[in-house]
């Protein structure tokens, strides 16, 4: 009973939602009758199994999701290394946020749109990343610092624990939790900058320039079926975050 | 003996105001026994166990004490991604295996071992406590209100546990309570706080543990002091 319920939830309702999707898509297709406007999900697929054949494609995926994952990595260990600073010294904390609190509200097409008319098209989209999302991670990771039970570090603190012991034993595992799910959703976003600023900065052998050049060229079946793509590696990208998470923190459950 | 030595500490509230709640307080703790401080809440209780503890910032001398205390919390505060034996090796970092299971036994938790945190029970999570406590190698312990959120007969028997476990190791305690059949119970000596004054001081007779509940001319003139103040 438990099985077929953990196979209701997991698998049974998210495939609802997604049939429910491609459906309203299919019939909303069938009703505007324009392919240049809204293709239909079969012309799509079909499109996106074409790609799936196409080597230069895989090429560009793999630049695309390289460009990701590095920039990710980078704005990882600056969110770390800013939150852990600004959590041990007030003084570093106070100049800190109001930083990122500016950099938060800068609006993502205007770093997009400066940085591309500086900076080398294969490197503008990494950076574009960076500076969205390494203020994102920085202001999640600080809160989930902050966010350790207090009354553990003070018990910590009374038995004079070692430092390495409290970072590893105690505030880690409290944080890994909020830290895999920060990572996920980060990921996500770093994806998706990435991939907008491939296309605004015309990146060659990547998906957002394959974007771009399906839209100038009036291709929108191209486009939904990269968008497929853009789409899967963002939500397997999570799913395997989130399931390295879980493993992790075990004692959980 | 541990000597607190013109103590003076002050905090601000959540208004701002500045509360003075140590003004030249004058403490001594004798060796090797168990001295309970009395007081509503508010009165400096806690604060004169942080002082102790090294948490909190204060003006004044304390001797007497290498600085390494042992703290028994209201609750048991155990990492809840360790074990039982690993939560005491996170503390007691030198203490073996055998030291380790040799506590838990006294304490009647052996079995739990290799429990998680989650997989205990409030008393058996507060007995972990106290082997934590014992484990850790320091000539103070102070406990703040360790048994408050107990009921009575887990209460008197966590209580009969610590001082089974106490009687092997003798240390200086301080407790901390506002409850009169705990204080009665577990202490050599009485000492009513009251606005960072020391308002009586009762020493008890006999050693502890008294029985609980029990009626005693010494308990009727605890009570008293009590109420007068």
């Amino acid at each position: 009973m438990k099985k077929a319920k953990r196979v209701l939830l997991n698998i049974f309702y998210p495939a609802v939602v997604v049939f429910a999707i491609l459906a309203v898509w299919a019939v909303a297709a069938k009703l505007m009758d324009v392919n240049l406007v809204l293709p239909a999900p079969k012309d799509a697929f079909g499109q996106f199994f074409v790609y799936c054949g196409q080597a230069e494609f895989w090429k560009a995926f793999f630049n695309s999701f390289w460009r990701a994952v590095y920039s990710f990595v980078i704005s990882f260990i600056i969110a770390v290394t800013l939150s852990v600073a600004a959590c041990l010294s007030v003084a570093v904390r106070k100049i800190l946020m109001p930083f990122m609190a500016i950099m938060r509200s800068v609006p993502t097409m205007s770093i997009i749109l400066i940085l591309v008319i500086f900076l080398p098209s294969a490197l503008a989209p990494a950076i574009v990343a960076i500076l969205v999302v390494c203020p994102t991670l920085f202001s999640a990771f600080l809160a989930t610092i902050d966010a350790v039970d207090p009354r553990l570090v003070e018990m910590a603190k009374v038995y004079r624990v070692g430092v390495k012991d409290r970072i590893f034993k105690l505030y880690l595992p409290d944080m890994a939790p909020q830290l895999f799910e920060n990572c996920a959703s980060g990921f996500s976003l770093n994806v998706k900058l990435v991939i907008a600023a491939e296309a605004l900065a015309y990146t060659s052998s990547s998906i957002g320039k394959l974007m771009q050049t399906a839209k100038v060229t009036l291709e929108p079946v191209s486009l939904f079926a990269l968008t497929l793509f853009a789409m899967i590696l963002g939500v397997i990208c999570e799913t395997v975050i989130r399931l390295v998470g879980r493993r992790v923190v075990r004692w959980q459950r | 003996m541990i000597a607190l030595k013109n103590i003076n500490k002050v905090y601000e509230d959540e208004k701002g105001e500045t509360v003075r709640v140590f003004d030249g307080f004058d403490f001594e703790i004798a060796d090797r026994e168990i001295t309970c401080i009395l007081g509503k809440s508010g009165c400096g209780k806690t604060t004169l166990l942080n002082i102790l503890a090294g948490v909190t910032d204060y003006k004044g001398e304390v001797t007497g004490t290498d600085g390494k205390v042992s703290y028994i919390f209201q609750d048991a505060r155990l990492l809840p991604n360790l074990t039982v034996a690993k939560n005491l090796s996170f503390v007691c970092r030198d203490v073996s295996r055998e030291k380790i299971s040799e506590t838990l036994r006294l304490l009647e938790i052996a079995d739990k071992a290799d429990a998680y945190p989650s997989q205990l029970s409030g008393g058996q999570a507060q007995r972990v406590a106290i082997a934590r406590a014992f484990l850790y190698p320091s000539r103070l312990l102070l406990m703040d209100e360790p048994f408050s959120s107990l009921d009575t007969a887990l209460k008197i028997r966590l209580i009969n546990a610590f001082l089974d476990a106490w009687k092997t190791d003798n240390r200086t305690v301080l407790l901390v309570t506002h409850d009169l059949e705990e204080a009665y119970m577990l202490s050599n000596r009485v000492v009513l706080l009251d606005n960072g004054r020391i308002k009586a001081d009762v020493r008890l007779s006999g050693n502890p543990p008294r029985r609980y509940g029990e009626e005693s001319g010494e308990k009727r003139e605890l009570l008293n002091m009590l109420l007068k103040n």
